[in-house]
Order: C-alpha cells, then sequence, then structure tokens
C-alpha cells in the first residue's frame, strides 16, 4: 500500500474514521441490558461530532481486518490534555451553536425518534480526566441538551478494578402530527366528546356526526417520550471473580392512538419501569460461570380508560338509542418478571480437545390487577340497563358478576441448554446440543361468565349492538347456554335442564396456555485447507402447544455452509439451509377440542369431536336434526382443514446466504451479500401459500489518501407473498351453492365419517380471491470525506424507497355483481410507497489549535403514500371517523453553524 | 401426518449419522504442528516502540494501553504489546517471518484460531461464554473483524468502527437496508444499537439474541405488552415475530405485511375479510380496513384484561 505519511491537519471531519474523546460510552455490556446507545440522530452513539485531526503516518497503519475490510484512519493520539498538580490529566471538548431553516419541519415521520428544533444547540460535550498514579479515571458526556432526544453519561471508577456507570437518555416517539383531536382528554384516562355531541342511535351514522367535526380540527401532534436514568457498578472481586449490580428506570409519558369502536381518540400513557439487575462471572483457565439474577417492574398509573361513545343502548335491549354512553377499557395492567440463569462451560483439555457448556434459567411473568366489573357503577346510559335481565347484577351492586376479582396471571417459563463440543480431529469440530424452553400458564382458565344471572357475556357493545349475553334456556330447547355453568359454579335457580352440549352454545373462557420447544443440534466442521472449512448441521426442533390449533408441530433443518479466507483477496461465506415443518392434525377448534366440546374463544367453531357427537345422536333428546347441523355448518365457509395459520402451517423453507468480500487494491475493498430465501406453506389448499425474498447489496470503501475516504453502497429487497382468501358469505348464491359444491365432494349426507371432509371443502375455489403482496426496497448510499488544505468537507447522501403492491386476482364467482362494478370503478389498491432523500453536508473550518468552526446542511425529505389514510376527506362510509391522518409528505432543509472548542 | 413425522425423524438421523461419519474422516493434519513461538521470549513495549512508534502513539490512548500500563493484573498484561502479539523475541530476530508474532490482519495471516485464542486468554467467560459454536464463530470471525484495539476508533469496547452499529452493518448490510424502512427500529436516529438485542458474541438464544427467548427480549422496552393478560392472543404470546418485522418494514408498526393483510394470514372467515376486495380509492371502504384496520375496533390487540375483553376490543 503506498500510503505516503502527510502533515498533520488541524481539522478533521465528523465521520467514521475520527476517533472518539470518551464520546457516548454505553450502559449495558454485549450479554445482557439494553441501553448500548447513549446519543441521537446528530450524535450516533460512540461517535463525536467533536473532530479530531488524522494522525500523522496514521494512513500508514490501516490495514484489511481478517476478512478483507479496510480498517479506517486512526485519529491523531498527541497528548493535548491538561496536568493538574494532584496527578490529574485531563481534556474536553464541547460544540455548540445555532440551528435553522426547517429544523422546526412536523411531520410524525420527520420527529419519529428526533427532536430538531430553530435556535441555539448544545450539540455535545465530553471532558474526560485520567490520574495514571492511582489508574482512576472520570468521563462525562452529552448532548442534545433540553431537547426530547438530549443524552447524558457518566462514567468513573479505576482502570482493571470497578467503575460506576450512570447514565439519562430521552427518546421521543412522534405517531402522528396531523391528530384530529376528537376528543378531549384530561390525561387521565376520561374522553368526553366535545359538548353539543348528540347521540346518533346507530353506528352507522357515527361517522356522520363527528367525521364533520374530525375533519374541521386543527394538527396536532401525538406521542410520547421516554425518559430512562440508571446505575451500574462493575467491579473484580477477587482474581477470577467479577460482579456487576445495575439500577434503571423508565418513565414513559404521553398519548397514543386508539380507536374506540371506529371513533379514534387517545390513550393517555403514563408508565414506569424499573429494572434490576445483579450478576457474578467466574472465569479460570479452564471455567467459566455466570450467574444472574433480574428483575423488571412495570407500573401504569392509569389502569382504566372512560370513553364516551356517540351510540348508546337502549333500556332493555339489545339495540341502539341516541343519545351518549360510556366505552371502558383496561389498559395494560402492572406486572412484574422475575428471571434467575446459570450458565456454566468448562474446557476439557484431556478429552477431545472439548468443552461443555450448560445454561439453566428460570423466570416468571405476573400481574394481579383488580378485574373491573363488566358494568361499571354511573356509568351505564340512562341510569338503566343494557339489554339485561338486571344491572345490578352487572355492576356490583349485588355482589360480583365476575368468576374471579382479581386476574391472577402467571407465566413461568423454563430453559435448559446443553452442549458438548468435541475436536477429535485437528481439522475436527463437533458440537452437539439439546435447548429446551417452555412456558408454563399457572394462572388457571378464566370464565366471562356471570354467577349471579347464570349469562356468559363476551362484551359491552358486541360490534354494535348491545351486551352480548347467552342467556340461560330454563326448558333446554333453543337459547344459548342451556344451564351451563362455568366450572365451580352452580347451575343458576330456575334452570333444570342438563348441561349438554350444542352445536350453537359455546362458553367463553381464556385458556391458560402452555408451550415447549426443545432443538435438538448437531453440528460439524472440517477444514479443508488453511483458510476453507465445511460445515454441516441437522437440527430437529419439536414444538408442542396447548390450546392452539395443533398439539405438536415439528421441525427438521438441515445447513450446509463453506468459508474460504484465502480465495486470493478473497473471503467467501456461503451457507445453504432447508428446512421442512409439519405437524399433528390441525384442528381451528382446539378450544373446543381441548376442554370438552363447549367452550370458544372465537364465538362458533367447528370441532370435530363435538359435530361427531352432535351428529350420532341428531334429532334426540336437545340435540339438534341433522339437517340443522349440516345447515349450520354450511352457514358460511370457515378455514377448517385446507387453510392452517402460518405459525402452526406445514412449512417448507429454504435459504440461500452468500457474503463476499474481496480486497480489490490496497486502498479499496468491495463487498457483496445476497441472501435468497423461499417459503412454501404446502399443507394448504387455501390461506398463505408462499413467502418469498431476495435481498443483495453491494458496498465499496476506497480510502486512497490520508484524509479521504469514499464509500458506497447499494441494496436492493424484494419480497413476495401470496395468499387465497375465500369469503364463502359472498360467494355464489351463498348456502346453496356451498352446500351443493360439498355434497359434490363428500357426498349427500352429513355423516360422523366424512366429517373431515365437509370440514375442509366448506369453500368453493371458484370463490378465490388471490392476494399477491410485492415489496420492493431500494437503498443507495454515498460518502466522500476530503481534506482541502487545513478545512474538511464530508458529505453523505442515501436514497431509500419502499413500495408494496397489492394485487387481488378474483375466482369466477368471488363477488357479487354489485362488487364487481365497484372493483371495476375503483380497481386495486394504490402501492403504497416511501421515498426518502437525505443529505448530510459539514465543512470544518479551524480558526486555530482548539477552535475549530463545523457548518451544517442537511436536507431530509420523505414522499409517502399509504392508501390507509388516502381519501379521508372524500370518505362517505358512516361507521368510521378517524383522528390521524397518516403520514406526511415534508422536505426539511436544516442548516446549523457551530462552534467547536477542544480544552 | 404420523408418516410425516416418522419420514423426518428418519431424515434427521441420516443427517446425524452422517455427521458423526464426517467425524470419523481423518483430518488434514492428525497432529497440531509445533507454535513456532515456542521458545520467543518478552522484549518489552520500549523494544516494541522502537520500530512501530506510529501505533505504540496510536495505541497509548486505548482502554487496553490505560489497563495495562496503569493498572496491570498479572506479567501477561505488564507485557503490553505482547500481551496480544506473544512474547516477541524471534519476531525482533527475524522481523519477515510472519510466523513469529501474532498479528491481526488479513495482511499478515496469523490463522484465526490462533488470534481469537489470543484474546479469549484474557476474555474468555463472562459476555463471551456461549463464543465457541456460535454463528460467528461457526464463519470463522476473528475478534479483530470487530474489534481494532491499535487505534481509538470508537468510544468503548475497542470496535473497528465509531459506533456498534457501524461495525455490525459493515457485515450486514440487509439489515442496514432495512433500518432505512418507513417504520424501523430507532437505530439510525442514535437511539439503540444492534447489541440491545443481539449478543455477537454468542448466545444460547438463536439470532444471537440476549433472552431466552424473542418475547422476553422484546418486553425488555414494551413492558406494558408482558402482560400476562386475562385474554392473551395465543400468536402474540408465542412470538412477536409472528406479526413483526424486527428491524424495518415497509408497513406500519414494524408489520410484516399491511394491516388488514396480516390479520387475515390467520383470520379467514370474519366480517371484516367481507371488504378487502374493495380498495381505499372507493370512498364507501369500510373502517375494517382504513387507518389501523382490523385495531379500529380490535384496539388491545396484544392482549386485554377487561373481564370481556375475548375479542380484544377493551
Amino acid at each position: 500500500m503506498s500510503f505516503r505519511p502527510r502533515i498533520k491537519l488541524l481539522a478533521a471531519c465528523v465521520g467514521a474514521a475520527l476517533a472518539q474523546l470518551g464520546a457516548g460510552s454505553s450502559f449495558a455490556d454485549s450479554a445482557v441490558g439494553v441501553d448500548t446507545a447513549l446519543g441521537n440522530a446528530l450524535n450516533p452513539p460512540g461517535r463525536s461530532a467533536v473532530p479530531r485531526p488524522i494522525a500523522d503516518d496514521g494512513y500508514d497503519t490501516v490495514r484489511h481486518s481478517p476478512s478483507g475490510q479496510l480498517y479506517g484512519q486512526p485519529a491523531d493520539a498527541s497528548d493535548d490534555s491538561t496536568q493538574t498538580e494532584s496527578g490529574w490529566a485531563y481534556k474536553g471538548s464541547v460544540e455548540a451553536g445555532l440551528l435553522g431553516g426547517d429544523a422546526n419541519k412536523k411531520s410524525s415521520l420527520y420527529r419519529q425518534y428526533m427532536d430538531l428544533k430553530n435556535g441555539p444547540y448544545l450539540n455535545y460535550f465530553a471532558v474526560e480526566a485520567d490520574k495514571p498514579d492511582s489508574a482512576n479515571y472520570v468521563q462525562a458526556f452529552g448532548g442534545g441538551t433540553g431537547r426530547d432526544d438530549q443524552f447524558y453519561g457518566l462514567q468513573f471508577g479505576r482502570y482493571n478494578d470497578w467503575k460506576v456507570k450512570t447514565f439519562y437518555n430521552e427518546t421521543p416517539h412522534v405517531f402522528s402530527s396531523d391528530f384530529k383531536r376528537i376528543y378531549n382528554s384530561d390525561g387521565n384516562g376520561h374522553l368526553t366528546l366535545p359538548a353539543g355531541t348528540a347521540g346518533v342511535g346507530t353506528a352507522a351514522n357515527l361517522g356522520t356526526t363527528l367525521l364533520g367535526t374530525a375533519k374541521a380540527l386543527p394538527d396536532s401532534e401525538i406521542g410520547l417520550v421516554r425518559k430512562k436514568g440508571g446505575v451500574r457498578l462493575d467491579m473484580n472481586l477477587a482474581a477470577d471473580w467479577k460482579g456487576y449490580v445495575s439500577v434503571t428506570q423508565e418513565k414513559r409519558e404521553g398519548e397514543r392512538p386508539f380507536a374506540i369502536m371506529g371513533v379514534e381518540g387517545e390513550e393517555p400513557i403514563d408508565y414506569k419501569t424499573t429494572d434490576l439487575l445483579a450478576g457474578l462471572q467466574y472465569t479460570d483457565k479452564l471455567t467459566a460461570v455466570n450467574l444472574r439474577a433480574s428483575a423488571s417492574l412495570f407500573r401504569n398509573d392509569i389502569h382504566t380508560m372512560y370513553a364516551q361513545s356517540a351510540i348508546a343502548p337502549a333500556a332493555g335491549s339489545a339495540t341502539n338509542v341516541a343519545g351518549l354512553s360510556t366505552f371502558v377499557y383496561s389498559l395494560p395492567p402492572d406486572n412484574q418478571a422475575y428471571n434467575l440463569k446459570g450458565e456454566v462451560s468448562r474446557k476439557l483439555p484431556d478429552f477431545y480437545n472439548g468443552r461443555v457448556s450448560g445454561s439453566l434459567a428460570w423466570g416468571s411473568s405476573r400481574q394481579n390487577d383488580a378485574i373491573r366489573m363488566p358494568l361499571d357503577p354511573g356509568l351505564v346510559p340512562n341510569g338503566t340497563t343494557v339489554g339485561l335481565t338486571t344491572a345490578a347484577n352487572w355492576n356490583g351492586t349485588n355482589g360480583s358478576p365476575l368468576t374471579r376479582t382479581d386476574s391472577g396471571q402467571r407465566i413461568d417459563s423454563k430453559l435448559l441448554n446443553l452442549s458438548l463440543a468435541l475436536n477429535p480431529l485437528d481439522d475436527l469440530n463437533l458440537k452437539g446440543t439439546v435447548r429446551h424452553y417452555a412456558t408454563q400458564n399457572k394462572s388457571g382458565a378464566y370464565y366471562s361468565y356471570n354467577p349471579l344471572t347464570g349469562e356468559w357475556f363476551n362484551g359491552l357493545f358486541n360490534s354494535v349492538n348491545g351486551f352480548g349475553t347467552a342467556t340461560p334456556s330454563t326448558t333446554g330447547a333453543g337459547g344459548l347456554g342451556r344451564c351451563q355453568p362455568a366450572p365451580g359454579f352452580p347451575v343458576v335457580a330456575g334452570c333444570t335442564s342438563a348441561a349438554t352440549s350444542s352445536f350453537t352454545s359455546y362458553g367463553l373462557m381464556a385458556p391458560p396456555r402452555d408451550n415447549k420447544q426443545t432443538n435438538y443440534t448437531l453440528s460439524a466442521d472440517y477444514d479443508l485447507g488453511k483458510a476453507s472449512t465445511l460445515e454441516g448441521t441437522v437440527e430437529r426442533e419439536d414444538f408442542s402447544h396447548t390450546f392452539r390449533e395443533r398439539d405438536k408441530t415439528w421441525e427438521d433443518k438441515f445447513t450446509l455452509g463453506y468459508v474460504n479466507r484465502s480465495l486470493g483477496d478473497t473471503t467467501l461465506r456461503t451457507s445453504l439451509e432447508h428446512d421442512s415443518k409439519r405437524g399433528s392434525f390441525y384442528d381451528p377448534a382446539a378450544i373446543t377440542r381441548d376442554i370438552g366440546g363447549w367452550f370458544s374463544v372465537y364465538g362458533v367453531t367447528y370441532n370435530r369431536a363435538a359435530l361427531q357427537n352432535l351428529i350420532a345422536n341428531a334429532g334426540t333428546g336437545i340435540y339438534p336434526a341433522l339437517a340443522t347441523i349440516q345447515a349450520a355448518l354450511l352457514s358460511s365457509n370457515h378455514n377448517s382443514g385446507g387453510w392452517m395459520r402460518p405459525d402452526q402451517a406445514d412449512r417448507d423453507q429454504n435459504i440461500l446466504n452468500a457474503r463476499l468480500n474481496y480486497m480489490a487494491r490496497q486502498d479499496l475493498d468491495l463487498g457483496v451479500m445476497a441472501q435468497f430465501k423461499k417459503i412454501k406453506y404446502p399443507g394448504n389448499s387455501f390461506g398463505p401459500q408462499k413467502d418469498d425474498s431476495l435481498s443483495l447489496n453491494f458496498d465499496l470503501n476506497f480510502q486512497p489518501a490520508n484524509g479521504t475516504r469514499v464509500t458506497a453502497f447499494y441494496s436492493r429487497q424484494d419480497g413476495k407473498q401470496q395468499q387465497i382468501d375465500n369469503y364463502g358469505a359472498f360467494a355464489g348464491s351463498g348456502y346453496a351453492s356451498l352446500l351443493a359444491y360439498t355434497q359434490s365432494q363428500c357426498g349427500p349426507a352429513l355423516t360422523v365419517n366424512n366429517i373431515d371432509c365437509y370440514l375442509s371443502n366448506t369453500r368453493i375455489p371458484g370463490a378465490d380471491i388471490t392476494v399477491d403482496t410485492k415489496n420492493t426496497n431500494d437503498v443507495v448510499g454515498l460518502g466522500l470525506t476530503h481534506e482541502f488544505g487545513s478545512m474538511t468537507l464530508s458529505a453523505n447522501y442515501s436514497y431509500s424507497r419502499g413500495i408494496t403492491h397489492i394485487v387481488h386476482a378474483y375466482g369466477a364467482i368471488s363477488l357479487t355483481a354489485a362488487q364487481q362494478t365497484a372493483e371495476a370503478q375503483y380497481g386495486d389498491y394504490p402501492d403504497i410507497t416511501l421515498v426518502q432523500n437525505t443529505l448530510d453536508l459539514n465543512l470544518l473550518v479551524p480558526i486555530d489549535k482548539r477552535t475549530t468552526v463545523r457548518l451544517l446542511y442537511r436536507f431530509d425529505g420523505i414522499k409517502v403514500r399509504d392508501w390507509h389514510y388516502d381519501y379521508y376527506n372524500n370518505m362517505t362510509i358512516t361507521t368510521f371517523a378517524p383522528a390521524d391522518y397518516g403520514p406526511q409528505n415534508y422536505h426539511a432543509n436544516i442548516i446549523g453553524a457551530f462552534i467547536q472548542y477542544k480544552f | 401426518m404420523a408418516k410425516n413425522h416418522s419420514v423426518s425423524f428418519i431424515r434427521f438421523g441420516a443427517m446425524a449419522a452422517a455427521a458423526v461419519l464426517l467425524g470419523m474422516l481423518p483430518g488434514r493434519a492428525a497432529f497440531a504442528a509445533a507454535d513456532p513461538m515456542e521458545n520467543a521470549r518478552i522484549v518489552g513495549e520500549k523494544r516494541c516502540g522502537e520500530c512501530h512508534d506510529t501505533e505504540k502513539n496510536l495505541f497509548g490512548h486505548t482502554q487496553h494501553a490505560k489497563i495495562f500500563r496503569e493498572n496491570p493484573r498479572n506479567d501477561t498484561e505488564k507485557a503490553v504489546c505482547e500481551a496480544c502479539h506473544g512474547n516477541g523475541s524471534l519476531h525482533v530476530a527475524d522481523t519477515k517471518d510472519k510466523t513469529k508474532i501474532i498479528g491481526f490482519s488479513k495482511e499478515w495471516g496469523t490463522p484465526i484460531e490462533k488470534q481469537t485464542a489470543q484474546c479469549l486468554n484474557c476474555h474468555d467467560g463472562g459476555q463471551r461464554i456461549n463464543w465457541g459454536g456460535s454463528i460467528h464463530q461457526r464463519n470463522k470471525l476473528s475478534c479483530s473483524d470487530c474489534h481494532n484495539p491499535m487505534a481509538r476508533f470508537s468510544a468503548n469496547g475497542l470496535l473497528k468502527k465509531a459506533s456498534i452499529t457501524e461495525t455490525c452493518q459493515s457485515c450486514h448490510p440487509q439489515q442496514r437496508a432495512e433500518f432505512k424502512k418507513r417504520s424501523h427500529m430507532p437505530v439510525p436516529e442514535g437511539k439503540m444499537t444492534c447489541e440491545d438485542c443481539h449478543n455477537p458474541h454468542g448466545s444460547t438464544t438463536k439470532r444471537l439474541l440476549k433472552a431466552d427467548s424473542v418475547n422476553e427480549l422484546c418486553y425488555t422496552c414494551h413492558a406494558e405488552k408482558r402482560g400476562p393478560f386475562l385474554w392473551e392472543h395465543a400468536p402474540v404470546r408465542e412470538n412477536c415475530l409472528n406479526c413483526h418485522e424486527q428491524h424495518g418494514s415497509n408497513s406500519d408498526k414494524l408489520l410484516k405485511q399491511s394491516r388488514p393483510m396480516i390479520c387475515m394470514s390467520c383470520h379467514n372467515n370474519t366480517t371484516a375479510m367481507g371488504h378487502t376486495y374493495r380498495n381505499a380509492v372507493d370512498p364507501t371502504t369500510a373502517l375494517q380496513i382504513r387507518g389501523r384496520s382490523c385495531q379500529n375496533c380490535h384496539a388491545q390487540i396484544h392482549g386485554s384484561n377487561a373481564p370481556d375483553g375475548e375479542r380484544f376490543r377493551r
């Protein structure tokens, strides 16, 4: 490499090539905890905005990493610190100035995670002190002072002995900047409609009443700010022992959009999360041990939200009348999580140069908030009943209408990981691992059952009607409930019918779900040459669930990898992976099956065992006639059999990864990275069909001279997803067509024996609608850093374009005539697009050895279109009054002038 | 299904057997070669600086230098340069022989395993307890593919780049592109780094995650979604990534697909699904499509603690 030493420059650039001055030290370590970033948009973590000159001869030290990537050019390391009489040496820097232009731009995408404003700005400061004779040190830094993305860090301690880290960091999160505040919020969970808002009687008129109001409202910003601080102590306890302890607390305050049955309001956010962490580490020549304990305590100061609605249920019925009522929401409950973890690793030098490792962890997440009444006292519209027998039986007046008064939720988790690695030959490494992770819900089932009335309930204002209940029948014929109390509760007085399964009756249970996941992995890598390796891995994953569509799924994974670091000046890493996932019988009514054929969390479900029981007893006792069962089954299509949900579905997956690094010249490296992924769901005759993606990336890094660096990259990503939908209610002429089709496939009559066929064919393929979603992304980046005499210019440009293209293909009988007319008139969905251009220009002009002027120009522009928010102004539907009018285009030209001073 | 189960298990067994057989193949070298530096002695930092003055000056401001010079814990650390590069006497005698000193650059060519072992002499255990067999180790990365302790390139961690994120993205450009998408984690804005979620030194959880499961990791910052709730949404409880992309997405809220399509991937036979044929240009398009789509009513989709929250509306 023909590096020529150059004279030391007073100025430097704001680039990766420059070194730091105690900047942005992270709080957490790489194994546990977050908060590894202390910075903001103008001060990326770890990088100081305050420049340091490039070192004399520093360019001569630039080499390539073992994979062939150029290291950066090091900064000057001459000692410019100030000595004190007590032996401390200190130095520091500060950058302050003005921001102007469009820094105040209001747009949710622009302001999402940063807070730039016009005016005076303390961009950055840092100071560090070191006392060599005692090895003590202090570092402090911060930036963005006074803004919502400000950050500060302080670290002190003794090298190789102990250290204390403290930090404070704020992160804004703006959700919308064109939010229409339809509701008046007191910030404590009470949302009221504007004075004079009249009740509309039906949800169908809701939008008519409030949409006009919303459109006339000014835009406002809605978001929250995370404010987090913490302290951590790390200490070498003995020769082989280290310990650490930390505590952090985060406060989140603000609002987020929250839909109140078609009318958007704002949920107040007042969260506080406290995290405690302590650990011990032991390491000697053969053995390493990690012990860790953590606790996370989440507190929400607003547990319940009360929001007015312009629709109200009529007294004593399930229909609506004009008037205002109040909807009540349970907001996230207080919760706490605990975790204990131990890890042990021991080398086995006398046993094939092996290593055995084990990890054991236990965790528990808990919450026990009081459950609010189904009907809150004083909130019943008109002070009377809501389609119910007696309000006093629902609002606590006559005792608890709940099967439990507190949530009592607890999920425990366990992790066991054992691995053995051996080197039976110098060129061969073998490793076997067994990993078992399980969660156990210890909460017990919750039943939404009112023991005072014997009714099951599924929600105040079930969509557009009143309180959804299942009224107990005293006759045993028709109706819902059939005197079925929740387990542990007696049959209500006056109900004499025996508890019996019914095709259309169901109770509502929150099932306590458990999961177990076990992975068996065996891998081998074999050195083919000095720097090339062939690797193979086989893995088996067994996953068992309760109260899910499948009891078990299992996946076999095979990976073949090849690494060559000596293909001339090239390093190549490739791998090919094939995965095959299958599972046990897929039952979309798993809840019903698991608890005896009566309960459901999704309403009416189709369960094989329950249906077989109904068919076997059809027409006898309380059981409906066979024709009734068949008609109910075919009343609409459903996703039995042919549609497996993607997380439970059979899946074939192939992934090809390739990564190449090429040292084209001594001052130039090139990189190419590609990933092809193909996913198919072979068990789905409809539903999710495939999910393919392609990622291509090209990188260039050119450092032709001291103080000069050119970077460029291009990334392309393509994603294709396909799904087949089928809306039975819209297919052909409805029931008759569906019945005819199913009978043609399964026989004229529903029987115990052909139930699977019926379950899998309650869909007419001609009514299929195929939905193809294509995501395309292009990203280009260009960077230049160059020194002109004593001045330094840095320029970084990026272009990003994302397109989501959705296409529907309709089966011959998938749409009614009216629907076909609408489809022909409006066509398919317009693309969701986002194009962003950013340009950062920095010019550094040194004034003297300590002072530099930095001139900043930043352009940030986004053009976005999202059909979710399109055409609100033309909307004629009457059931919807949105408040968030979606992301906005913006172009921001920001200028800044700063003085940088080193001391 | 049972047949598939058996077939899969047979395939797994066959592959496992093949791996064992592979293990029985003779290696390229049956015995370890003698260490060419075995008889080297320490020459001291001063001697190194006679030829490597620039490196010495640049190194002087690093954390390693502070530790080694100001408070060394053992003789290895007292050796400063040779703590990492190995004893230098043979290198002094023959500077051209690259086997006589440990180098950490591609140009020098010291075997990766030897480089890594040298670092682990001091840094074994702790955060690196799961380094062996990790995806980075299996792909033959050296510590110095991410770290460069010869100068102060980063505030801490002795990284090769100024920040954790830049260091990771030098090999993971796909993620760099994903962070440029419409919805993304606040990594480009400097409020997160890759290491908030991943431990590049190894983990017992796939994707080098810093927690025992994806959800436990996500709850670290999203504790309000941890619950457990009275009414749990099963796929939400099992894995946040059933619905969300982890780095960035063209869709709002890091969703894997736009709403309502993401909901429809599981829920076919619902009222809302009958409306999707009609695009948002149509002024009569239903509230199930516009805005937050399904969440216009099912606002508590991560779980509900209401007694009647079965459908996640309360």
